[in-house]
């Protein structure tokens, strides 16, 4: 059991799956460049070395065209980890994955398997407006794409690893401010969370969440970086006699609604906490998932803490006051007593 | 800004009136000090003026009614003022809050009071343990109503408080206070309530009551309204008093003899007057029966007030002749026979109808000789007169025709014991028999 960082779990992960199984390879840019950053949270740092350029795949800059060569390439029996330098480049890559990735399952009989992995950094990190953008709920909307976000190193290499054995396409968002990268890579404000990561073989089931804190009053469920927010803001609700109840769904599709929903029967009282804009975004839908099962054990509105309807500004200081905070959660819990 | 038209307190134990006539209608325009309403009590009926000028509206009350003094049974509006809520009365917090110039505010208002704001977890639990939303106090976001209301209104205390009288009062009467509202802070059960309860329970009356007789009854008079308060009054007085009753002949004929006399001398009074006359002296000397029970203290009075008990069509009143002590027969006179005309209009005064130290009631009129009245609460005795009728008396070793009456008092013998009553008897008896002592 070693204590590890998500990026250094991540790569584990792959190494161990590309050891297990010669048919998985990576794609990305420069994710095995000498002298380069291992793609650029470091995930894929010295893999290359290990595994050689032909398994660690560097491509020129075009999102368009090495999601087709994955797509194509795990359609033809391989199993691809692809890795988007930016989630907010997935649009690039979005025909690819929406309209053939996702779909040639169905389309096929069920002939056409797409054992697809796509890893995409996400989170706003004093990049500006197209490299900060929490993409998540785009891609739940696509039947046929499973969506997970670890937020903790057990999780990112038991995730993936599900990942790159499931058959169908997977996109794995990371937030940048959880991976703990190292050097000239490091984020700053990160929170890098290290945690114990078995060395053995393991899996993370995809489709179950987990209760990071349990608590009677109030239920909070975050992802990724909200989820530390989340659990910073119920330290502090402890403090003033509210016990709040943090859930990690884990992967959003499939999503383990019945986590969700025991909960909130238990506390009568729903926060949603993301990164993503609020309009037309995946709280609005775990709200309406509550409404709609949970209503009668609802004893408070229902509240979202996201993002504002802008794109995330440049400046840092704005960044600070557009990603949800801790202080902002509790405002919300607060308004629900 | 609306005012309020609140039904009057009256009377010291009234706390329900009867709303007994309106003289304006809804929508009416009311000027102040014109009479606006009639309410009528056990004692009287009473009109009351308007106390601001406007329009009437949100008239809650109709005639008949039983209101609880001081709520609002209407409002008094200006012509062009929109009320929060058309026939319905606004709390005072909701009537503040509306600023008149701003009509969003009033739709707020009004959306609070038209439904209540619950949330789905509590009315589920509210539903399951049948329990009444009007009753439950919203603590939650937005002024809703949430669980932990609804849980804290199910673990609210069983039992009320309760004094420890009240308790003692309910355990030798056998009854179940725990049910009971007090009438004290915070609801504690004071023992009025228990009596209250205790007699006026229509459970317990039929637990208590053999079966009724078969058939139907020719008429049902509620017992409610005047007829109620009397019926509660008089239960309170047989329940909670220790009364005995003395009985004794008197020799009157003196005393019919000065009337003649007085009357010859231009002076008519009735014997009732005359009998003041001697009560008020008797009592002066007798402080003990001219005395009041007062929670644990007997208030002995150097005012001799005494009420008068008179049969009328709406039941029985007892109006107030004060300081019968310093005022002289003709005005004793005077003043008794308009509160009497008074009290048979039912118009007295709420002030004329409280405040005795003592009642007289005479039967006599009636051909009743001795009976045994029931002490007014919270006085300490009640005089009951006969008629006055000749018969043969022995007199010096005669037989004479000799006016005779049966006086019977009744005293509380909680606050005195029978030798000082008694002894007040033989005084009153004395002055009946020899009424020129009064001049002494």
């Amino acid at each position: 059991m070693a204590m590890l960082t998500i990026a250094e779990a991540l790569r584990q992960a792959i190494r161990e799956e590309m050891q297990r199984d010669e048919r998985v390879f990576c794609i990305g840019e420069d994710i095995g460049i000498p002298g380069g950053f291992g793609c650029a949270f470091t995930v894929t740092l010295g893999l290359s070395d290990e595994f050689g350029h032909e398994r660690i795949l560097d491509t020129p800059i075009s999102e368009n065209g090495f999601a087709g060569v994955a797509i194509g390439a795990a359609m033809a029996g391989l199993r691809p980890i692809a890795d988007v330098q930016y989630g907010d480049f997935l649009f690039l890559m979005m025909d690819q994955l929406a309209n053939q990735a996702a779909k040639m399952i169905y389309m096929s009989g069920g002939t056409i398997k797409v054992p697809l992995v796509m890893r995409a950094p996400v989170g706003a990190t004093a990049r500006g407006a197209q490299h900060a953008q929490s993409l998540e709920a785009f891609f739940t909307h696509i039947p046929g794409l499973k969506v997970l976000v670890p937020s903790t190193a057990y999780d990112a290499k038991g995730l993936l690893k599900s990942a790159v054995r499931d058959d169908n396409p997977v996109l794995i968002f990371e937030h940048k401010l959880l991976y703990g990268s190292k050097g000239s890579r490091t984020e700053k404000g990160a929170l890098s969370p290290v945690g114990e990561v078995p060395d053995e073989d393991y899996l993370v089931p995809i489709g179950k969440g987990v209760i990071r804190r349990e608590g009677s009053d109030v239920t909070i469920v975050g992802k990724l970086l909200t989820v530390y927010r989340a659990l910073l803001a119920a330290e502090t609700l402890a403090q003033e006699g509210i016990q709040a109840e943090v859930i990690d769904p884990r992967t959003l599709v499939p999503l383990d609604k019945e986590l969700i929903l025991e909960s909130v029967k238990k506390t009568g009282r729903l926060v949603i906490v993301e990164e993503d804009n609020l309009t037309g975004g995946w709280a609005g839908e775990i709200a309406a998932i509550v409404a709609e099962q949970a209503f009668f054990w609802l004893d408070a509105p229902i509240k979202r803490v996201s993002a504002p309807d802008t794109p995330a500004p440049f400046a840092p200081v704005m960044e600070q006051f557009y990603v949800p905070s801790a202080d902002r959660v509790i405002a919300a819990v607060k308004s629900l007593f | 800004m609306a005012i309020e038209v609140l039904a009057p307190p009256l009377g010291q134990t009234t706390d329900r009136v009867i709303l007994a006539n309106w003289y304006k209608q809804e929508g009416d325009i009311v000027n102040e000090g014109e009479p606006l309403f009639a309410v009528e009590t056990d004692k009287a009926t009473l009109d009351v003026e308007a106390h601001a000028s406007g329009i009437l509206r949100g008239v809650k009350a109709k005639i008949g009614d039983e209101v609880k003094v001081l709520s609002v049974i209407a409002m008094i509006a200006a012509p062009d003022e929109e009320l929060a809520l058309p026939g319905t009365i606004t709390s005072p917090e909701a009537t503040r809050a509306v600023p008149i110039s701003s009509q969003d505010a009033q739709v707020a208002v009004s959306q609070k009071q038209d439904r209540i704001f619950i949330s789905p977890r509590a009315r589920r639990l509210a539903e399951e343990n049948k329990i009444s939303l009007d009753e439950i106090h919203a603590t939650g976001p937005e002024g809703a109503i949430i669980e932990r209301d609804i849980r804290l209104y199910m673990e609210r205390p069983v039992k009320p408080p309760i004094s420890p009288v009240a308790r003692r009062m309910a355990e030798e009467a056998g009854m179940d206070w725990r049910h009971l509202t007090g009438s004290g802070p915070r609801g504690r059960v004071m023992s009025k309530d228990i009596s209250a309860v205790g007699i006026t329970s229509a459970e317990k009356t039929a637990r208590l009551s053999a079966a009724p007789p078969e058939g139907e009854p020719v008429e049902i008079i509620p017992v409610s309204g005047v007829r109620g308060l009397i019926s509660d009054r008089m239960s309170l007085s047989h329940s909670q008093t220790a009364p005995v009753t003395l009985t004794t002949e008197v020799d009157a004929t003196a005393l019919v003899e000065l009337r003649g006399e007085l009357a010859n001398d231009g002076i008519e009074s009735t014997y009732n007057d005359l009998l003041l006359c001697i009560l008020a002296r008797a009592l002066r000397e007798h402080p003990r029966l001219n005395a009041s029970l007062d929670g644990d203290n007997i208030k002995l009075w150097r005012d001799v007030h005494i009420a008068i008990a008179v049969d009328t069509d709406r039941g029985l009143l007892a109006p107030v002749i004060r300081n019968v002590e310093h005022k002289g027969l003709e005005q004793i006179s005077l003043e008794t026979k308009s509160l009497i005309d008074r009290a048979r209009q039912g118009k007295c005064t709420p002030e004329e109808l409280r405040g005795g130290t003592f009642t007289v009631t005479n039967l006599g009129m009636f051909g009743i000789d001795a009976f045994t009245p029931l002490i007014q609460l919270p006085e300490c005795a009640i005089l009951g007169v006969g008629r006055i009728k000749t018969q043969p008396v022995m007199l010096d070793n005669a037989v004479v025709g000799r006016q005779m009456v049966w006086l019977s008092l009744t005293f509380d013998h909680r606050l005195v014991d029978g030798g000082p009553a008694a002894r007040f008897l033989q005084r009153v008896a004395q002055l009946i028999e020899r009424p020129h002592l009064l001049i002494t």
